[in-house]
């Protein structure tokens, strides 16, 4: 299988304190691939590095490799002599991002995904009903909405508030999805709905996940990278070879107390 | 930590490369910048030479008389601050107690307790709106006979416009009280309730005494706005220029001089004096701000602290 | 529990306190309306000139305050149109643009402006018409320009504060999402920040215009004068309220000029509270949205 992702040392500083030192992995193109360890090990700092989304925090320092294949085979993110990355706005707009909370824009449904296609895809007008229709279709939202696509955003349950980040993120037809704790905020219907989805994503885009519940992690988990205080310790293969209190073992807490 | 795009350098931004938004709001900023710098320039270059320049009816002498070439403001420099300093003998304590009503209703929240508690809020942001103009002309009619019986004289006095401009810097006073006060009292709501306190205890015992710094820096701010305020002293407190000795008797403040010699003399010394009193109150409240302003940093520093 | 002396003497203040205020405010907004309500007719705004010629300038106003609406009007527009470019984008600028070291030296300027009385400013508008006349146009002279250039950097540290102070209430995740999905700094500002601060922004601007409205100090420096009529031009003298309630107060002739002073009181007044409860509706309403949302 390709590889979607290609990392060899990186070390990310804040002000000259190190959050990640020295992680190289390869991500293959298809699957869920999930991040785990305790709080504040750096994953979130890791799976940020992916979108240089680290940049936008003063005082960061990112050094290393990283390799990503979007589209046309494995590039460069960062810059290196003799190498010019794409810039920014487009990297990020080929790898998607959704965070704990659902963040959606305080303007209507519609807008919250028309707005970035139209600035950041630059997408026609004509097609802009179509392409908003499509994302959101993908994350099963558009039968709850397609009455109500000029409400205001906030007014929907976070599980579709969720979707619709999701959907902003698709509508923009990234290569590589990062989800940073996507189920964090939700109860529990809203996450199965979310996870659902996330399966069925799965199966068009690789797809790296933070994740702050071991059960999430090893059901969902086509490989599972294990993190400790900025390093990546440990790497399983393959979904249910393992059993919670092995993963637990392995992060040094008990299960039920888990980040 | 908060996101700045600062960090980001500026060629790899966009596409484009640059970013437009970041000139023109910097261009903004600039004008805004040297809008400030100029103000600051042009009164202490016309202030300056007034300064260096030493003469004997010149301003810094004692008598006013511009018929006789005596051009000096001692006695508007000692109005000002006399005024300022009665006034805020008046406003900030009321401002003080004011504030911590509004803050600690005392017998749980009765509806009619907490209307009152509105009603007042809301008024006290009211009169940050009312013109000082409007203050003065209500008080000519009103305020002035009143003080003409009571302590005599002309009833343009020293003390008409000091009452009034307590008035006048009682909102700026309830405000930055009720910024700096409310959230510690906050803090401790909950559990100094369960031990049996009132808020009216708590805030005499555990808040007040912590926050010196607000309190003395809603002082220096409110002393600030009333030596910055002209129409007040203008119209109510009678503009003799002389050293201010009783408070039936009128006297001038810089700003009200100011006021006065535009409209009255043209060029000379006098506009010497006026130069020198504008730099002055400049200075006044270049102070005023640097002051509050490190009241405000080292006690933000505190709070940081003493949250960890 | 027992209390120390002093607490309950504190306490009796804070009792009496409010009520003295209430009263001391209630007289004076009282007394203004009972002696102001009774003008409030057409007549007080064009006195016994027929309503349109009045309006229009065709026939000059003597007995009515008109004119001095006017000029307020023409002044405070002019006012903003200076003022909120550099206000506006100055605070924008501190809240995404500027670096920690310039965010201090720039608001540290701007809240010293805030701390200025307002007659430095009318001081620096004369100064600045004395360097004119000494310099390059020996026949420049007080208008309404300069007064308007004045008020413009008294109303500048609102501006700037409320602008800021918008921005920087929006949630850091929205900021992040933007980025993320690959807007640029300056897309990220005009389609994401300002659509949603624009309530914030505009309570500044109202705020601002009460300011410029309400001001007499800068004014009386720079141009403005008893009888001129409707404003004519940039350069021209002016009326205004507030000036025109300060000149009754000192120079009222008989009892109507008095009653007239009255009104415009009112008038004044009434402009300047509404201005500013709709800047506390639009600054309010901006809040709440913020509330609970920003998780």
């Amino acid at each position: 299988m390709k590889a979607a992702v290609e990392m060899e040392d990186v070390h990310v500083a804040f002000n000259g304190r190190d959050v990640v030192r020295g992680v190289s992995a390869s991500l293959p193109d298809r699957g869920i691939s999930v991040i785990i360890g305790r709080s504040g090990c750096g994953k979130t700092t890791l799976l940020r590095v992916l979108n240089r989304l680290n940049e936008e925090f003063p005082g960061c320092r990112t050094s290393g490799r990283v390799e990503l294949n979007l589209g046309a085979g494995p590039e460069a993110v960062y810059p290196a002599p003799g190498v010019r990355p794409r810039p920014l706005p487009e990297l990020r707009r080929l790898v998607g991002m959704v965070f704990q909370s659902p963040n959606v824009f305080p303007v209507s449904v519609f807008h919250n995904i028309a707005i970035p296609l139209l600035t950041v895809a630059e997408c026609p007008k004509s097609e802009l009903a179509d392409r908003v229709r499509k994302a959101l279709e993908d994350v099963g939202l558009w039968k709850d909405v397609m009455e109500r696509l000029h409400m205001p955003a906030e007014h929907l349950s976070g599980g579709q508030q969720q979707r619709l980040c999701l959907a902003r993120a698709l509508a923009l037809e990234p290569s590589i999805l990062l989800l940073d704790e996507p189920t964090a905020s939700l109860d529990v219907h809203a996450t199965a709905e979310v996870e659902e989805l996330l399966r069925n994503l799965a199966e068009r885009y690789p797809l790296i996940m933070v994740s702050h519940s071991l059960r999430q992690a090893l059901q969902m988990g086509d490989r599972l990278l294990v993190m400790e205080n900025g390093m990546l310790t440990h790497r399983l293969e393959g979904r249910a070879s393992t059993t919670e209190r092995e993963l637990s073992g392995l992060l040094g807490v008990a299960p039920e107390r888990l980040l | 930590m908060k996101p700045s795009s600062s960090a980001v350098p500026a060629e790899e931004r966009g596409a484009s490369g640059r970013d437009p938004a970041r000139s023109v709001l910097r261009f903004a900023a600039g004008i805004a910048v040297l809008g400030i710098l100029l103000l600051f320039l042009m009164i202490i270059a016309f202030a300056l030479p007034v300064f260096t320049e030493q003469s004997a009816g010149g301003p810094f002498s004692r008598i006013w008389a511009p018929g006789q070439g005596q051009f000096g403001i001692q006695a508007m420099i000692a109005g000002s601050l006399v005024l300022a300093l009665s006034a805020l003998c008046i406003g900030w304590p009321f401002g003080l107690v004011l504030c911590c009503w509004l803050f600690c209703p005392v017998n749980g929240q009765s509806g009619f307790a907490r209307s009152a508690r509105s009603i007042v809020g809301f008024l006290v942001r009211i009169m940050t709106a009312i013109p000082t103009v409007v203050y003065g002309f209500a008080a000519v009619f009103l305020l002035t006979p009143l003080v003409r019986e009571t302590v005599g004289g002309t009833g343009f006095c020293w003390l008409s416009a000091a009452l009034m401009l307590a008035v006048l810097i009682l909102p700026t006073i309830v405000l930055l009280l009720s910024a700096g006060l409310a959230p510690r009292l906050e803090r401790l709501l909950p559990g100094g309730l369960a031990l049996g306190f009132t808020r009216m205890d708590l805030m005499w015992f555990f808040v007040l005494p912590e926050a010196k710094k607000t309190l003395f820096s809603s002082l220096v701010l409110g002393f600030g706005r009333a030596v910055g305020d002209t129409l007040i002293p203008l119209m109510l407190a009678g503009n003799a220029p002389q050293m201010p000795y009783a408070c039936s008797a009128g006297l001038r403040t810089l700003t009200a001089h100011m006021a006065m010699v535009t409209s009255n003399e043209v060029g000379g010394a006098a506009y010497n004096s006026l130069f020198m009193a504008g730099a002055l109150l400049l200075l006044i409240n270049a102070l005023v701000s640097l002051c509050a302003c490190r009241l405000e940093c080292s006690s933000r520093q505190e709070r940081k602290g003493g949250r960890r | 529990m027992k209390r120390p002396f002093s607490l309950h003497l504190f306490r009796l203040a804070a009792g009496t306190a409010p009520a003295l205020l209430l009263v001391c405010v209630g007289t004076l907004i009282g007394y203004l309306s009972w002696r102001g309500a009774p003008t409030l007719r057409l007549s007080l705004f064009f006195g016994s000139t027929p309503v349109w010629d009045g309006l229009t300038g065709a026939r000059p106003v003597w007995d009515g305050i008109w004119p001095a609406c006017a000029g307020t009007l023409c002044l405070v527009g002019l006012t903003l149109l200076l003022a909120v470019f550099p206000g506006v984008g100055c605070g924008i600028y501190l809240a995404e643009y500027a670096s920690p070291a310039w965010k201090r030296r720039i608001g540290g300027a701007v809240n010293m402006l805030a701390g200025m009385p307002s007659i430095v400013m009318g001081l620096f508008g004369f100064s600045l018409i004395l360097l004119l006349r000494h310099s390059v146009a020996p026949r420049a002279n007080t208008g309404m320009l300069l007064a308007a250039s004045c008020l413009a950097l008294l109303v500048l540290p609102v501006l700037v504060a409320t602008t800021r102070e918008a921005l920087e209430a929006v949630p850091d995740s929205l900021r992040l999402a933007a980025s993320a999905l690959g807007m640029t700094p300056a897309r990220r500002l005009s389609h994401v920040l300002l659509p949603i601060s624009v309530r914030g922004i505009g309570g500044g601007v109202v705020l601002a215009l009460g300011r410029a409205a309400e001001d007499t100090a800068v004014i009386m420096f720079t141009g403005v004068v008893a009888n001129a009529g409707l404003p004519a031009g940039l350069t021209d003298k002016f009326e205004s309220l507030s000036f025109s309630i300060y000149y009754t107060a000192a120079q009222y002739q008989d009892q109507a000029e008095l009653l007239r002073g009255f009104g415009t009181a009112l008038v004044l007044l009434g402009i300047s509270v509404m201005l500013l409860c709709a800047a506390r509706f639009l600054e309010n309403g901006y809040r709440r949205r913020w509330r609970g949302g920003d998780a």
